[in-house]
């Protein structure tokens, strides 16, 4: 909570709290576009990316661009964290797995995954392939490693009481190993989806038909300063709705922790 | 997951190739099962070829240094803003309060999807690719030192003001120094993403040269070879800049030798 708006809690006017970051984002907007400190050409007036919204949403571009999007960020998401998982998991599990696979890992995990984009589209075209690809690199390797680190981290005392206990399979599973495990994972979840919206809007500006990448590409090459600002509001939008969803999730599954 | 090689596990970095030379070996053999596989899985003798070609006639070397060069101005802009920003915003409530949400704000919008505004606003040239790369390291030191301040110790502070400290004397004697891990692993992060960034910027902004923009044109050309050096140096000057960064940081914290 920024200071304005305890100032304002404080002040009794509590239901402003919320919306005044935003709102003095907008005041400051249009303030700037109203008073011509900006040419038209660099700053459209918030009133224009409005009405450019609006046109959009009534035409259904608007959600078909944004279907489409979301639907690629799903499946490279599902796909790359369930890799991910059974990766990170094995390796620490796994000493053998570890050691044949860990340098490879290492330096895979070190090349950006837009600079996989040409690659991907020789071997795959401009198609939807390629996306969903990117996405799943994009979701796999932040997975994988809080995956590894997650496990690798239950303490092995956790074990040995289980042992004492002589807890069954099941029992130590839901009882020891996940509620130490989840919450990292969860974590790791919540990097990936991150790194895998901001992936794929840019893979959209390069070679696509449709999504919010593209719908910007088009805007910037016709000029069309409003429809880009509607893109890039979007795109901000979704990214921080993903991340504070992910991040309640992370709240809740941590309940269990005491803090 | 780093390995210093010990007496322990001198086995593990022979083991550790072996995963990587299969994949090369399969994939040499797939480039001999006809001209429609050669075109994606290109010979691994005409890679060589092409990377000896591309190192002698100096190309390799000018777009490789423009990329790094790209990817370090940005850096210093970007980097010294988001210091000064960051500073700004932990130090003063009400540059908090009303810069904090527009930088807040900003940040939530992935870096590469500012690119078609940024191309609009300043043209499909070097600038923009230095500006966009700015924004991103720019970001990520702001978030950093902001956090690095805001995260100082009470107590440390109560020090201070027991000895006495004047506001400078409190700034470099206690808040700088506690605040300086927390600036560097900023740091880290700025290099890797505006590594990334430069990546994306010069894949979309094809002007200029850039280790990107020949891997562009080559995929536009269709020369898997090139496609896959360029990727190759891509990751390799990524793991080289972050080397450096973290030698860097041990340096600047003599004091933190268990790192």
């Amino acid at each position: 909570m920024s200071a304005a708006q305890a100032l304002a809690r404080a002040r009794g006017f509590s239901w402003l709290a919320k919306p005044l970051p935003l709102l003095l984002l907008l005041g400051a907007w249009t303030l700037a576009t109203g008073a011509g400190w900006y040419p038209r050409a660099l700053l459209v007036p918030p009133q224009q990316v409005w009405d450019a919204f609006t046109e959009m949403l009534a035409s259904g571009e608007l959600q078909e661009h944004l279907s489409m999007s979301l639907h690629r960020l799903l499946i490279g998401m599902m796909l790359g964290s369930s890799l991910g998982l059974a990766f990170g998991v094995s390796m620490a599990l796994s000493k053998t797995v570890e050691v044949y696979t860990a340098s490879l890992f290492n330096v895979l995990r070190q090349v950006p995954s837009i600079a996989l984009i040409p690659v991907l589209i020789l071997i795959f075209g401009i198609g939807e392939t390629f996306k969903v690809l990117i996405v799943t690199k994009a979701a796999f390797f932040p997975v994988a490693l809080a995956a590894y680190t997650a496990v690798q981290g239950i303490p092995k005392n956790y074990f040995e009481v289980g042992r004492v206990y002589q807890l069954p399979g099941l029992v130590l599973l839901r009882r020891v190993i996940l509620p130490s495990t989840v919450p990292p994972i969860v974590t790791g979840l919540r990097l990936a989806l991150g790194r895998s919206w901001g992936t794929l809007v840019a893979a959209e500006l390069l070679a696509a038909e449709a999504g919010i990448g593209q719908m910007m590409e088009f805007g910037r090459q016709m000029f069309r300063i409003d429809v880009v600002m509607v893109g890039v509001v979007i795109t901000g939008l979704i990214g921080f709705v993903l991340d504070r969803a992910m991040k309640l999730v992370e709240a809740r599954l941590s309940r269990w922790r005491p803090r | 997951m780093s390995f210093t090689v010990n007496s322990k596990n001198r086995g593990v970095l022979p083991r550790g190739l072996v995963l990587p030379a299969l994949l090369l070996g399969v994939w040499q053999y797939l480039s001999t099962l006809g001209p429609g596989y050669a075109y994606a899985f290109v010979p691994l003798g005409s890679i060589g070829h092409s990377l000896l070609e591309l190192i002698a006639s100096g190309e390799l070397p000018r777009h490789g240094y423009a990329s790094v060069g790209t990817a370090l101005k940005s850096l210093c802009i970007g980097g010294t803003l988001g210091i000064l920003l960051g500073s700004l915003m932990a130090l003063s409530r009400v540059a908090d309060v009303v810069i904090g949400p527009l930088y807040h704000a900003l940040r939530q919008v992935p870096t590469l999807g500012l690119i078609p505004l940024i191309g609009l606003w300043f043209g499909n040239t070097e600038l923009s690719k230095i500006v966009v790369v700015s924004i991103a390291s720019f970001e990520v030191m702001t978030l950093n030192t902001y956090e690095g301040l805001r995260g100082v110790e009470n107590r440390f502070l109560e020090v201070g003001r027991v000895l006495t400290f004047s506001r400078a004397q409190l700034f470099f004697r206690v808040l700088l120094p506690v605040a300086i891990p927390s600036i560097t692993t900023g740091l880290m992060h700025a290099v890797a993403f505006a590594w990334l960034a430069t990546v994306g910027v010069e894949l979309l902004f094809t002007v200029g040269p850039g280790l990107s923009v020949i891997m562009e044109r080559a995929q536009l050309a269709e020369r898997m070879d090139i496609v896959i050096i360029c990727i190759l140096f891509i990751g390799l000057l990524g793991l080289l800049m972050n080397q450096v960064c973290v030698w860097l940081g041990r340096r600047l914290q003599p004091w933190r030798r268990t790192q």
